[in-house]
Parts: structure tokens; sequence; C-alpha cells
């Protein structure tokens, strides 16, 4: 616990589904179910999954930018959910997002400077010149010029756009990033430039970022460590390398099994997937995967696996991974 | 994709340098809407600088020279361009004193009405929840209010108030202002949820929020700027509304109280005597249906415009 800066413990995020005349509670969303890890300082932790699966709900309850259902976030050994809305803006400082669009996650009202230094501005650092002083170091920090604090984001091309998003959390001087699905807008080449930023960042200010993202081999790039989330669940979490050599939850099997080899000769054999991903609001009872789980035995379909440390660092959720 | 997923794309690509340019352009192929935006300008030209350039006072009477035809003068050797009224004033001067009021009633309406709904319906859209629910009923509350009756009551009332620091004749232009303000101003509150709760839901608000930017901050940064368009188009078109309702008020005699001259109470005047002297009623008729249309007119090309898929 004491090297951890981010612990998050049994996590769980529903979302009422009202309907009928007087707009009552009928179901529940069942978003983030149950979900816990620890982050290391200076660690990258990458969470991946498919659409729908949660992992940017879990990214945004950590922040508190939507109310968790229950459960704990311990950052940097402070409970958040337990802290008041002075104790929360103070520490917003220390924790920060970038998104995945773009072209939404800036005002196209506002020129990038002042969408860069809201922050500043907000906590009361600096004057304006120093402010200013601060946005023009961080765009050139992030690869762009000084002067382009004066223009609007639609003068900008989504890669560079990406970089005010990046810039515009660095100006807090964070601890942690929570980075949501930050270039799956992206296209290849501009993907890999903004990776290698987020990498050189890191080391530079001792970043810890949690990294979101439903394209495998840009996690494996960037994470030390990888959760595979599946259906609100996170289904298997160890360190990269052993995850991508050793893969034991059969969904993430799966997943990795997809991953195109660049190499027409060689041919992996491929676990195709039958069916859908249910409904989170309907999650099958026992294991969420048994449903299309090639392997699945009776026991899955009642019992709920236990998200259990299977090998050491290596946690899985299945009833037929053995504990060693 | 959805209306506002359309709208909200049309906000986020639209060129904001070239924009005024793109705006500008649109507003004058708008045959009408430009036509409206001159008639406008002339109206306000001539009731600004107008009066000053007339030998009376819109008090001035001259007796014996009552009702007086266009281009006569009067025993006295005043020349009046209009004629004069049934109490020997020159109808001129009083036109444009009179437009001075209606106009400055209609603007200060638009604009009271403009910054109260505004901001109640960027609260309620931003807060959501029960802020939402309460405001939006009390909003369904004054839209049930039948408005003729209320206004009739209301003027009566506060006719003889006395508001320290605004001088007699002004008070029941005042309170004509205060009253159709505080009746009209659910038109831009819903305008502008509407608006908030699609952009509330956008990433750069999350983002400001992540940043520990407060509330207030978001809602008059964020959230109002980039509700600026449909807010323009619709307190254009406020203003015409609020002058109509002026003159019908002033018509029926509850409104902006003599001597102090508006169209709709010009109008009522010339009622007794339409049928001899129907110029008495056509100058003010005719330049309340100027203003309005051009107002109309103005605010559906600035709509078309803007946003050619805003419908209001």
């Amino acid at each position: 616990m004491k090297n951890d800066l981010l612990v998050v413990e049994n996590l769980v995020k529903y979302f009422p589904i009202r309907g009928g005349i007087l707009q009552r509670v009928q179901n529940w969303v069942r978003a983030v179910d149950n979900v816990s890890f620890t982050i290391k300082k200076g660690e990258t932790l990458g969470l991946v999954g498919e659409s729908g699966c949660g992992k940017s709900t879990t990214g945004r309850t950590i922040l508190r930018l939507t109310p968790q259902t229950s459960g704990k976030v311990w950052f940097d050994n402070k409970d958040l959910f337990s802290l008041g809305s002075s104790e929360m803006k103070k520490i917003r400082r220390d924790l920060q997002i970038i998104f995945q669009d773009p072209y939404s996650s800036l005002d196209p009202r506002m020129i990038v400077g002042e969408s860069i230094s809201e922050g500043l501005r907000a906590h009361g650092i600096g004057t304006p010149q120093e402010r200013r002083q601060i946005v023009a170091e961080t765009l050139v920090r992030v690869g762009l010029r000084a002067e382009h604090a004066r223009r609007y984001p639609h003068e900008f091309s989504g890669g560079q756009r990406q970089r005010i998003g990046i810039a515009r959390a660095l100006t807090m001087k964070p601890k942690l990033i929570i980075a949501d699905e930050p270039v799956s807008a992206l296209d290849v080449s501009i993907q890999s430039t903004v990776l290698n930023l987020l990498d050189e960042l890191q080391e530079e200010m001792g970043l810890t970022y949690v990294f979101i993202a439903h394209d495998l081999s840009v996690v494996e790039h960037i994470s030390d460590r990888i959760g595979v989330m599946y259906l609100g669940k996170i289904v298997e979490l160890a360190p990269r390398d052993d995850l991508f050599n050793d893969p034991q939850h059969p969904y993430t099997q799966a997943l990795l099994s997809s991953i195109p080899i660049p190499n027409p000769h060689k041919r992996r054999k491929r676990i195709i997937l039958e069916g859908d991903v249910p409904s989170a609001s309907n999650p099958p009872p026992g294991c969420r995967f048994h449903t299309r789980c090639p392997v699945a035995v009776d026991r899955c379909r009642i019992d709920m696996p236990d998200f259990e440390e299977k090998i050491a660092g290596h946690f899985t959720a299945c009833h037929l991974v053995e504990k060693i | 994709m959805t209306v506002a997923e359309l709208q909200a794309e049309a906000l986020l690509t639209t060129e904001e340098e070239s924009q005024f340019v793109v705006i500008w352009r649109r507003f004058i192929r708008h045959r009408m809407a430009l036509l409206g935006l001159i008639t406008i300008s002339i109206l306000l030209l001539c009731v600004i600088i107008g009066p000053v350039f007339m030998p009376y006072d819109y008090t001035d009477q001259v007796k014996g020279a009552q009702r007086l035809g266009p281009f006569s003068t009067d025993h006295l050797g005043g020349y009046h361009v209009l004629g004069t009224d049934e109490l020997g004033r020159d109808l001129l001067t009083r036109l444009l004193y009179a437009g001075r009021i209606s106009l400055a009633v209609g603007f200060a309406v638009s604009f009271l009405e403009t910054i109260l709904g505004m901001t109640v319906g960027a609260v309620s859209g931003y807060y959501g929840g029960w802020t939402d629910t309460i405001a939006m009923r009390i909003v369904d509350l004054v839209l049930t209010i039948p408005s003729l009756p209320l206004l009739l009551v209301m003027s009566i009332i506060l006719r003889n108030v006395e508001i320290p620091g605004i001088p007699r004749e002004w008070t029941s232009v005042v309170v004509i202002v205060v009253i159709l303000a505080g009746l009209q101003w659910t038109g831009p509150a819903r305008l502008v949820r509407g608006m908030v709760l699609s952009l509330r839901e956008q990433e750069f608000a999350e983002a400001s929020k992540a940043l520990g930017v407060s509330d207030t901050s978001i809602i008059f940064r964020h959230m109002i700027p980039n509700s600026m368009a449909p807010i323009i188009v619709s307190s254009t078109l406020a203003v015409g509304g609020a002058i109509i309702v002026e003159s019908v008020l002033s018509f029926l005699g509850f409104g902006v109280q003599l001597p102090t001259p508006t169209w709709g109470n010009m109008l009522s005047n010339a009622r007794t005597d339409m049928l001899m002297y129907p110029l008495l009623a056509l100058y003010p008729g005719v330049l309340i249906f100027l203003a309005v249309l051009s107002f109309n007119f103005a605010g559906d090309g600035l709509r078309d415009a803007i946003d050619p898929r805003l419908k209001m």
C-alpha cells in the first residue's frame, strides 16, 4: 500500500434504467461491477476491453466525474470518495484526464490558450502573465508552438488537438493521468507520435498512467501491467509480458489470438467467440463470460469465479485456472 | 445521428474566424431579412437623432390648430409636415418621440427576458435533477398564466408606484418593461436549457470539471457562449414581440401613460375620430407594422443564416 499511488477497491457503478409513468428505477446497467486494482507510482496500467465493458466508466468514476455506487478509491492514501468539495478541488490538481475525442474535448468557442490555462485560473495559480508563460512552455513541450495559444481548436488537426488536451492536463503538474482512449480517434501514424510523447512525459515528470484502450498493440506498447475487462469486471490482470506470453483467462486468450501477425506465412490458431456480449443490464449468472466461453463447464453457469492471484502477480477470475 | 448530435457536430465543425463572413453572406441572400435590417436601422436613426431637429417638443400645443392635415402651417406660422393631433401637437414630433419609447421598450424587454431566461435555463439544464424539475415547473406555470388579464391587473396596481431615481413620466415605461420581461423569459429559458443539456455531456465540460473549474465558471464560460447563436436569434424576434404587446396594452389604455407618447397610445387616442381623421391612426399603425415586421424578418433571416436546421 505504501508505494501504491492509486488503490481501487470493489468499485461499483450502476446506472439506473427508469421507466413507466412514475419514472421509477426498473433495472440497473451494471457498468462497473466490483473492480479492484492498484497502481504503483510511475507505473502504467493498461485497461483493455471491448466497447461498453466499463473501461471509461471506471476512469470517470475514479475522478468523481460521475458518482460511484459503492466501493473505495484511495489516491495518495486519501479516500477520494469521502473528501469534501474543497479538498476534492485541491486534489484534482494531481488527478487529470485525457479524453478520447479530440474534437469534443476542447471548447470550440475558446482559444486554445484559455482552455489550457483554465485549470491554473480555477486554482488561482500565477498572474495572467505567468499563466501565459506556463501555457507557452507547455505547448512547446507537447510539440506545438507558443503562438498556437491564440488560435481556436478548429484550426488544428486531430493529433494536434490531442496534444492540446495533453497540455491542458500537464499544466496542473499531475501525479496521475487517466488516459481515456487517447489515441483511438487518431490515425496510425499519429498514434505512435502521441504515444511516444506520453512515454517521454512519463519519464520526465514521473507520471503514473491509467491507460484505457481497446487496441491491444497500443496497450502492449505503453503498459507495465494490463487489466482485461469484460462486461464490467476485470477478468485478468497481469504484468504485460506475462499476459501476452501466458494468458490464463479464455477471454484474454481469444482476444490475443485476434491480433493479426504481420507475416503472411505464419498462421495463428484463432479462437472465434460465438455470439454477442450479453447486456450489462441483465448479465448472465455465474461467470459473466460463460455464454461465449469455449471451455465453460457447469460450475461456470452457477458460480461467480473470484478474482484471485493465481500465479504471483497474475490475477485471473476463472474456475478453470489452477492456483499455483 | 440524432438531431442533437447533428447540432453539436455543426457547432463543433463551424469555422470560427470566417463564421461572421459566412453568416453575413447567408443573411444578405435573404432579401426580406436585409430589408428588415435596413428598415430597423433607418427607424432607429430617425427616432434617436430625429427629435433634435424638430422645432417642437412632444408636449407643445398650438391652440386653435387641432387636427391639421399634412403639410399645413398653423396660424402662428409653424409648419407641420404630418399635421397636428387633437390637442394641436405636432404629429411628426410625437411619432418620433413615441418611436423612442416603443423601440426602447422592445429592446429593454428583449434584453431583460434574454438575460433572465438564459440564466435560469443554463442553471436548470446544467444541474439537472431537482433543480431542473423545479425550474421547468415554474416555467410551465408562467406559461399557463393568461398574459393579457394579468398585464391589465398588474399595470393598474403598479400604475401609481413611485420608483426612486426614475422620473415620474418614465415609471409606467419601466413597469411595462418589467412585467413583459417577467412573462416572456420562459422562451429563452427553455431554449438555453435544451442547448445546455447536450453541451454539458460534451467532453470539454468534463475536462473543465476534472481541472477543478467551478460550476459557475463552466456555465458562464462554456455553456452560455456555446448557446449564443439561438439566443441571438430569439432575442431579435423578442424585440418585435415586445413592441406588439406594448402597443396592445397602450391601446387598451393600460400601457405607457400619457403624456409620454408611444405608438400604441397614439393609436388609442386616434381611435375616437378614426373615421374623420384616419391619418392620425394610420401613422402610428404603419410604424408599428413596419417595426415588428422588420424585426421578424431579420430574426428569421438570422436564424436561417446561423443554423438552417434550427426551428423556433
